[in-house]
């Protein structure tokens, strides 16, 4: 009787005993910024916690199969990879003011399952790190240790901005828009108006295909600061 | 009172900190999960043939219900309640034993599963005591929707493991026993939806207790196992002697 006890017991301890402890319960890890976010004050951290795992460059193993394959968000500056322009976190200032933490991704927003960034499987982001993000980007994206300002000259500035920027920003900054309810270039917002961003839509847009000098960009920021449609 | 509201605010802090987690974490801990519980266990007490024979066995692997969810990916899957293994094993006269399991692409309510694995131990008996050691490897994959319903995620592990187990007949024809063992395992999981692809590896002791019954050529066993932190699960089996 004892034997048969004790083997009931045992049988009743296995058949309760399949379970499985995963981590889905778990809420996601959140990088906290405190103080003014900058790049190097927290948002750096949180765009390679959140982001740079797949947005790399080189892609990763992480990375999906149609990403963009020129944004690096582990790095801040934009760069150079040969004849590929890598666009760094001094880029999406504008993606993020635009909303495309809230509103599904473009490639997606036609398909049966749209989709927000990060995707799916990605570490979702708190509503704080997005509140630090908006307000990173209000900020002009700054990185955190920038030198003070050159001080430009915003006559030669002026020549260099009608012949690589104005085409898409306007005379005055106001933007172009284009037939389809975009830009060419949106209105440029004053707080985005630095030396570093300046860089990186030369690298990015322009034709010349070679980083502009910080002479050069200071003296574009001297004339963008003073043009009169600028976003606030 | 001071220390203690410091500790206690330490203690609160690591609770929060573990508490957190990313993808990656999620993800390498469903990946180690779903390769323990396909890990070639014992699923048997040792024991020593008086003379050299054939065992043809049939596992049954309850499968526990498990929280899939990484990141924002939450997907209704449903796998099977209940993973089988068929599996043989050569008993020796001297107490040594080899076994082996192989799976060619098996398809099993959704799922196509294809491993070959192989376990080598050594037995001795005392008495109504039996004390083993065993060594095991699985290699294997399965096709089928582990992260999304109606796609084919590919899921590959690779487990080594070796156990000792203890053994007490307390009548010829009830066996209990348990054992102890350590695992490791490479995985790595192809998530079809956007072709990503992560690579896990971890190891973790395991350990577990059964109850067999014998009669004549056929013996049934109910082992439940433990592994680590990750998983309970009961594995129930039948095999028949020649």
């Amino acid at each position: 009787m004892t034997r048969l006890l004790i083997l009931f017991g045992v049988c009743l301890l296995a058949l309760n005993c399949s379970n499985a402890d995963s981590l889905g319960d778990e809420p996601p890890v959140e990088i906290a910024v405190s103080g003014s976010p900058t790049y190097l004050n927290g948002v750096g951290e949180l765009l390679k916690v959140k982001c740079g795992y797949c947005h790399a460059h080189p892609l990763t193993d992480l990375s999906p199969d149609n990403i963009v394959n020129n944004l690096d968000l582990n790095s801040y500056e934009t760069r150079l990879d040969g004849d590929l322009v890598v666009r760094g976190a001094d880029a999406i200032g504008r993606w993020i003011e635009e909303g495309i933490l809230e509103h599904d991704v473009a490639i997606f927003v036609d398909s049966v399952d749209p989709r927000k960034m990060p995707l799916d499987y990605g570490t979702p982001l708190t509503q704080r790190e997005i509140a630090s993000l908006h307000q990173w980007s209000d900020l002009g994206s700054p990185k955190g240790d920038e030198p003070p300002p050159l001080a430009g000259n915003a006559d030669h500035g002026e020549s260099l901005y009608d012949l690589n920027c104005g085409y898409c920003h306007g005379d005055d900054g106001e933007g172009v828009p284009a037939d389809n309810g975009y830009y060419y270039g949106p209105q440029i917002r004053r707080s985005a108006v630095t030396a570093a961003k300046v860089k990186s839509m030369w690298l990015h847009r322009s034709l010349q295909g070679s980083p502009l000098s910080d002479s050069d960009a200071a003296d574009i920021v001297a004339h963008v600061v003073g043009l009169s449609d600028l976003a606030d | 009172m001071v220390r203690i509201t410091a500790f206690t605010l330490c203690v609160v802090a690591s609770w929060w900190c573990v508490a957190q987690t990313t993808f990656q974490e999620q993800a390498a801990r469903l990946q180690n999960i779903n390769a323990y519980l396909l890990d070639f266990r014992p699923a048997a007490a040792p024991e020593v043939r008086e003379k050299i024979s054939l065992e043809f066995v049939l596992d049954l692997a309850v499968q526990p219900s498990v929280d899939t969810r990484v990141g924002n990916k939450d997907e209704d899957i449903d796998p099977p309640g209940v993973v089988p293994k068929l599996r043989g094993r050569l008993h020796f006269q001297q107490g040594f034993m080899i076994g082996g399991a192989f799976a060619p692409g098996i398809e099993f309510q959704g799922y196509e599963a294809d491993f070959v694995a192989a376990e080598l131990g050594w037995r001795k008996q005392m008495n109504d005591f039996t004390i083993g050691v065993r060594g095991s490897w699985i290699d294997g994959e399965i096709l089928g929707p582990v992260t999304e319903p109606e796609l084919d995620d590919l899921f590959v592990f690779e487990n080594y493991a070796g156990d000792v187990s203890l053994a007490w007949s307390w009548t010829p024809t009830w066996t209990v026993y348990g054992f102890a063992g350590f695992v490791t395992t490479e995985t790595s999981l192809d998530v079809a939806l956007d072709g990503v692809h992560l690579d896990n590896d971890d190891d973790a002791f395991y350990g577990g207790a059964g109850v067999q019954w014998r009669n004549k050529k056929w013996r049934a066993v109910l082992e439940q196992n433990f592994t680590a932190s990750y998983l309970n699960n009961v594995i129930a089996s039948l095999s028949y002697s020649f």
